[in-house]
C-alpha cells in the first residue's frame, strides 16, 4: 500500500507495510527506523536515524500541520484510494477572471488607494493593513479592474476576510 | 519592591499605556515616590516626563530636556555636530516638500534613507534607491510617522552601505559622573527592526572602543544626561563610526549588557534617580563572557513577516545553563493585534562567542509554542549560518541571506512529511482504522497493543 504526503508544493511517496502485525513506512530505498511515541494530546517525540525530534500536531482543512524547532509545515496525507477518488473529483480550474483579495492577515484598513473600476497593474498598492503597529501594503496581484471594495479605511479585519473584488483584464 | 498591580482599563494602547492622566493617578493612589517608564509607550515622552516631575513624583529616567533635545532627531543631528561627534551626511531640518526633498536626495545621492523625525524602533523609516520610489517612500514614510509618534515630518541621510549597528549603554548620576559600559552589536535587523543582539562586538578592538566610548560620553554630556542611556552609531567598512541616535532610555537589549558586566541595570537606574551613587564610577573596560539576545516576535517568517495574532495553546519555555527569558507571555495568553509583535526575549551567556551561540541556538530548538506562528527557526537558520558563526555582520546581513534563510533541506521536509504520516495513523487519529479494529471480530486488545508496539520499534 502507498501513502503519500503533499507537502511545500512536493508529493513524498511510502510504501506502507504491514508484515507479521508488523506496521512501517518506507521512504525511498530504506525502510523508515523510527520510535514514535505520544507524550501530550498533539505533542509526540520520534526517534527518526538516531535523532530525536520533538514535534507537535493540529489539524484544519484536512491538512495535518506539524510544528519542530518553530517551523511549522502543512502535509496532507492520502492513501491511494483517497487520491485517485480526489484526483478524479477535483474540479477543472475554475474561471479566473473573477478573484476576491482576501486579507493574509488580520488588522486595520489605514487607507484605500484605488477606486470602483479603475484599472490598476500588477504590483500597485491596492490598500494598506496596519497590524502591530506596522504598515502592510496589499498590492494588485496581477494587471486587473476593481469591481467593488469590500471594506472602509478605519475597519478592522479578520483574517482572510474578503477585501476587494477583481477583474482579470485577460 | 514593585509587589503590587493595578489594572490599565481599556483595549488599545492610546486608552492604556499611553493614557498619561490614568498611570499618574495610579501612581499617587497607590502612595509610589516614582515611575519607571520601562522601553515603550512613554519612555521617551518629554511632556510626561515633565508631568511626572511635576505631580511630585520621581521620573526614573532623564530630564524631559534632554529627552526632548535627543528626541528630535534633527536638533540632535545639530547639537552633535557643534559637540564634534561625527554624523552621516543629510539634512540638518526636517523636510516637508518633495521639491526640496528630491534636490537634497540628488545632492547626497542615492540611496538615501527617509526616517521620522520624532521617531525609532523603524517606524516611518524608508531606504529609497532612485528618485521613482522617492514619491511613494516619502508619503509612506510620513503617514507611518503620523499614526505611530503624531508627527509627519521626515529627514533625509546618506544610506551607508552594510554598514554595523553598534551602540554604547551610557549611565550617568547627574553629579559629574558619565560612564559607558561597552558596546553592543545590533546589526542582525529586519525592516530596521533588531532581531540579535550581542555584546561585545567581534569587531571592536580596545583602541576602537574607547575613541567609540569617549564619543558616547560626549553625546551624553552634550544634552545633559542623567540616567541610563543609549548612543547609537553606524560604523562602516573601515571602522567609521557615525552617531545615528541617542535613545533616552533603558533599551529592549539591555540584558546582554547586563550579563556581561554583572550589572542590573534597572537596579542603577533607580540608585540614580534616589540620588545614591552608581555601582561603578569608571567606564567598563573588560566584559566577563559573551552574551546574545533573541526577541522572539509573533509573525510568521513563511508569509512575509505577517504578524500572527493568537492564543498560545502551549508553552514550553527553553532554560538549562547559561539561558535567561524576560518574557511577557504564559500558556493561554491572547497575543493581540493592538500591541507590539514582541513577545519573549530568549538571552544567552557563555564564556565566550561560540559558546553563548551554541547554547542560544539549543535553547531556541527546545522551545515549545503552539497557537501562533513566530521567528523560531529563522533564528536558528541565523545563528546556523557561517557568516554569523563568524562574526561578519552588517545590517544589511538579514536581506542579503533573506532566500536562504528561509528555506528548508529536504531532509527537514522528509522529517515533517513522515511525522504527519505516522500522526495519521496513530489508532485515535484515524477513525478509518478505529473503526476496523472495533468491527474485527479478532479485535482484541492485546492484538491493538501489540500492533501499536511494533510500530514504535520498528
Amino acid at each position: 500500500m502507498k501513502l503519500f504526503a503533499e507537502i511545500d508544493g512536493q508529493t513524498i511517496t511510502f510504501i506502507e507495510r504491514n508484515n507479521d502485525e508488523r506496521y512501517s513506512l518506507i521512504l525511498g530505498d530504506s525502510a523508515a527506523e523510527y520510535d514514535f511515541v505520544q507524550l501530550d494530546e498533539n505533542r509526540y517525540s520520534l526517534i527518526w536515524e538516531n535523532r530525536s525530534y520533538l514535534l507537535h500536531f493540529s489539524r484544519k482543512d484536512g491538512n495535518i500541520f506539524v510544528t519542530h524547532e518553530g517551523q511549522q509545515y502543512a502535509v496532507k496525507i492520502e492513501t491511494e484510494r483517497e487520491k485517485r477518488i480526489r484526483d478524479l473529483t477535483s474540479v477543472k480550474e475554475s474561471d479566473q477572471r473573477d478573484m476576491i483579495l482576501k486579507a493574509p492577515i488580520p488588522g486595520l484598513v489605514s487607507k484605500i488607494d484605488i477606486a470602483v473600476d479603475q484599472e490598476v497593474n500588477k504590483g500597485e498598492p491596492l490598500l494598506i493593513l496596519e497590524a502591530m503597529k506596522m504598515e502592510n501594503i496589499i498590492k494588485a496581484p496581477c494587471s486587473c479592474r476593481v469591481s467593488e471594495i469590500l471594506v472602509k479605511t478605519g475597519q478592522n479585519v479578520e483574517q482572510d476576510m474578503p477585501l476587494v473584488k477583481l477583474k482579470s483584464n485577460i | 519592591m514593585a509587589d503590587e498591580a493595578y489594572a490599565l482599563p481599556g483595549n488599545i494602547s492610546i486608552e492604556t499605556y499611553l493614557d498619561q492622566d490614568k498611570i499618574i493617578e495610579i501612581a499617587k493612589k497607590s502612595n509610589s515616590e516614582a515611575i519607571h517608564p520601562g522601553y515603550g509607550f512613554l519612555s521617551e515622552n518629554a511632556h510626561f516626563a515633565q508631568r511626572v516631575q511635576k505631580s511630585g513624583l520621581v521620573f526614573i529616567g532623564p530630564n524631559s530636556q534632554s529627552i526632548k533635545m535627543m528626541g528630535d532627531k534633527t536638533a540632535a543631528r545639530q547639537l552633535m555636530i557643534k559637540n564634534n561627534v561625527p554624523v552621516i551626511p543629510g539634512t540638518t531640518s526636517a523636510v516637508t516638500d518633495y521639491k526640496e526633498a528630491e534636490n537634497i536626495a540628488q545632492n547626497i545621492g542615492f540611496p538615501v534613507l527617509i526616517k521620522a523625525a520624532a521617531g525609532g524602533g523603524g517606524k516611518g523609516m524608508r531606504i529609497v534607491e532612485n528618485m521613482e520610489m522617492l514619491q511613494e517612500a516619502l508619503d509612506g514614510a510620513a503617514r507611518e510617522a503620523q499614526s505611530a509618534f503624531g508627527d509627519a515630518s521626515v529627514y533625509i541621510e546618506k544610506y551607508l552601505l552594510n554598514p554595523r549597528h553598534i551602540e554604547f549603554q551610557i549611565l550617568s548620576d547627574g553629579k559629574g559622573n558619565t560612564i559607558h559600559l561597552g558596546e553592543r552589536e545590533c546589526s542582525i535587523q529586519r525592516r530596521h527592526q533588531k532581531v540579535i543582539e550581542e555584546s561585545p562586538s567581534v569587531v571592536l578592538d580596545d583602541e576602537l572602543r574607547k575613541q567609540m566610548g569617549e564619543a558616547a560620553i560626549n553625546a551624553a554630556l552634550a544634552c545633559n544626561y542623567k540616567n541610563a542611556g543609549t548612543i547609537e552609531f553606524l560604523l562602516d567598512q573601515d571602522n567609521n563610526f557615525y552617531f545615528l541616535e541617542m535613545n533616552t532610555r533603558l533599551q529592549v537589549e539591555h540584558p546582554v549588557t547586563e550579563l556581561v558586566s554583572g550589572l542590573d541595570l534597572v537596579r542603577e537606574q533607580i540608585l540614580i534617580a534616589a540620588g545614591q551613587e552608581m555601582t561603578l564610577s569608571n567606564s567598563l573596560e573588560c566584559f566577563w563572557g559573551h552574551a546574545l539576545e533573541c526577541r522572539l516576535y509573533a509573525e510568521d517568517p513563511q508569509n512575509g513577516f505577517a504578524p500572527s495574532p493568537g492564543r498560545l495553546s502551549f508553552l514550553q519555555p527553553a532554560d538549562g545553563p547559561g539561558i535567561r527569558e524576560d518574557s511577557g507571555v504564559t500558556q493561554n495568553s491572547e497575543i493581540s493585534l493592538y500591541y507590539d509583535p514582541m513577545i519573549s526575549k530568549l538571552i544567552a551567556w557563555g564564556s565566550n562567542r561560540d559558546q553563548a551561540v551554541q547554547r542560544m541556538i539549543r535553547a531556541l530548538k527546545e522551545y515549545e509554542i503552539q497557537g501562533i506562528k513566530t521567528n523560531i527557526s529563522y533564528l536558528i537558520k541565523i545563528l546556523e549560518h557561517d557568516q554569523f558563526k563568524t562574526g561578519n555582520l552588517s545590517t544589511s546581513f538579514i536581506q542579503d541571506f533573506e532566500n536562504l534563510l528561509l528555506d528548508s533541506k529536504q531532509k527537514e521536509i522528509d522529517l515533517f512529511a513522515l511525522a504527519a504520516a505516522l500522526y495519521k495513523n496513530e489508532p485515535n487519529n484515524n477513525h478509518h482504522l478505529n473503526n476496523s479494529i472495533k468491527n474485527d471480530s479478532n479485535g482484541s486488545s492485546w492484538k491493538y497493543n501489540h500492533r501499536r508496539l511494533n510500530m514504535r520499534s520498528r
